[in-house]
């Protein structure tokens, strides 16, 4: 018995080996075919195309140091809205592009240091013939104004709105309907002349007078751009006029009295009488 | 300058009432009536003219003066200081010089200014009108425009 069981044993394990054997080079070969296969393929690729140098991934280190921005100081405005103004759509809005950063930040400057005003077209001009107490005969008149620089952030604020409203996110494109926006508006002043005379800007006509304001107060501006602010034409130009329109209606009007008679205003010698009475 | 310091709002027993003389040429009269409740009387204070955006006379002496070259019309002097006498083609006009432009007034519009500052005096005691003028200044007037919203357009 032992025998048989022995004879049965080493039997079984010879079969065991050759079929071992058998699937051990079947696979032996099909790698090896495989391998054959890429190697062909390889020299292929190697014929045709040349061989692509990996460019070595470089690593930066975070900055977690503080950036420093070159701004230029709020209190230097002499007036709370135009710091406003500076502080909504510069800083906010992180535009410290350099040509329209300084330029927009002397207009401020200028307005913000003199207080300008814009005629309301609802108003009727009333000129008043008075002696004072050596008899002397004077003219004064009064009429209704509005503050230029109430007018021009609620121009700005709107004219955001509606480039929002039209997608237009171009960056250059707002800043320039910004700057044609605010010239406009100091072109509609009342006291034209004393703008000039502190500019030192010359015109002959009306309709000029955005030019001449363009080129003194866009000065480091590329001409390309200075041409697309005072285009009438220009993309944003319909809607400015159209939302001017549409503020000049809505803003409280202050009651004011000049010494002198239109166009010889003096400047700034009105006295608030009513301020802000609506 | 001073005569801000002296008076910047009108007192409030007195009430500036508009009172139209000549609707076509925008002629009209500003007059400054004080009431007193305890004596149950009004006072005239003053009388302005106003014509068109203009307020010729901010003064009552100088309303005098103004609606007696009209009462005068034709025989007015050259030292005349509001008006002046211009004739064309037979007619006689008077014409007075505002800061833009000027106005002719004829002779019935001159008969109706007198007797509308006539009918004015009536129903109000003349008694404070020469030495207790109201001085109206400048600003007095600015503010009253405001508050009767004279300042707005019309239409």
């Amino acid at each position: 018995m032992q025998l048989w069981l022995y004879i049965i044993g080493v039997s079984v394990l010879v079969v065991l080996f050759i079929v071992w054997i058998f699937f051990y080079t079947m696979e032996a070969s099909r790698k090896k075919r495989e391998l054959l296969a890429v190697k062909v393929e390889d020299e292929k690729d190697r014929i045709k195309a040349p061989k692509i140098i990996k460019k070595q991934e470089i690593y930066y280190q975070l900055n977690t140091h503080a950036i420093r921005l070159n701004l230029y100081p709020k209190s230097h405005f002499k007036n709370y809205i135009v710091e406003e103004i500076y502080q909504k759509i510069v800083i906010d809005n992180y535009w410290l592009e350099e040509p329209f950063h300084t330029e927009f930040y002397k207009m401020l400057q200028f307005i913000g240091s003199n207080k300008l005003w814009i005629k309301d077209p609802k108003t009727r001009e009333i000129i008043i013939n008075t002696r004072d107490n050596n008899d002397k005969l004077s003219k004064k008149t009064s009429m209704n104004v509005l503050a230029l620089n109430e007018v021009l952030e609620s121009i700005l604020y709107g004219l955001l709105l509606d480039l929002k409203r039209r997608k237009i996110v171009n960056k250059k494109d707002i800043q320039n309907a910004i700057l044609s926006a605010s010239i406009y508006v100091l072109s509609k002043s009342g006291e034209i002349d004393f703008i000039c005379q502190n500019l030192g800007v010359t015109y002959s006509d009306r309709e000029s007078l955005r030019y001449a304001l363009v080129d003194k107060i866009c000065e480091n501006i590329l001409l390309e751009t200075k041409n697309k602010i005072v285009k009438d034409d220009f993309l944003n130009f319909t809607s400015i006029t159209k939302i001017y329109n549409e503020v000049l209606l809505i803003q409280i009007n202050i009651h004011i009295l000049f010494l002198g008679i239109s166009p010889l205003y003096q400047q700034l010698n009105y006295y608030h009488i009513h301020q802000k009475n609506n | 300058m001073l005569d801000q310091q002296i008076t910047k709002t009108i007192p409030s027993n007195v009430s500036l009432i508009e009172i139209p003389v000549i609707r076509n040429k925008k002629i009209c009269f500003i007059r400054a009536k004080e009431k007193v409740a305890e004596e149950k009387r009004s006072y005239l204070r003053s009388i302005l003219i106003i014509i068109g955006d203009e307020l010729i006379t901010t003064n009552f002496a100088d309303t005098v003066v103004l609606l007696a070259e009209i009462q005068k019309f034709e025989r007015g002097n050259k030292q005349n200081f509001y008006t002046s006498v211009e004739r064309h083609d037979g007619d006689v006009n008077l014409k007075l010089k505002l800061t833009e432009g000027h106005i002719y007034i004829s002779t019935v519009e001159a008969l109706a200014i007198i007797n509308m500052y006539k009918l004015s005096l009536q129903g109000v005691s003349l008694t404070r009108i020469i030495e207790e003028e109201l001085m109206l200044t400048a600003e007095m007037i600015a503010g009253y425009l405001n508050e009767n919203k004279m300042l707005n357009k019309k239409g």
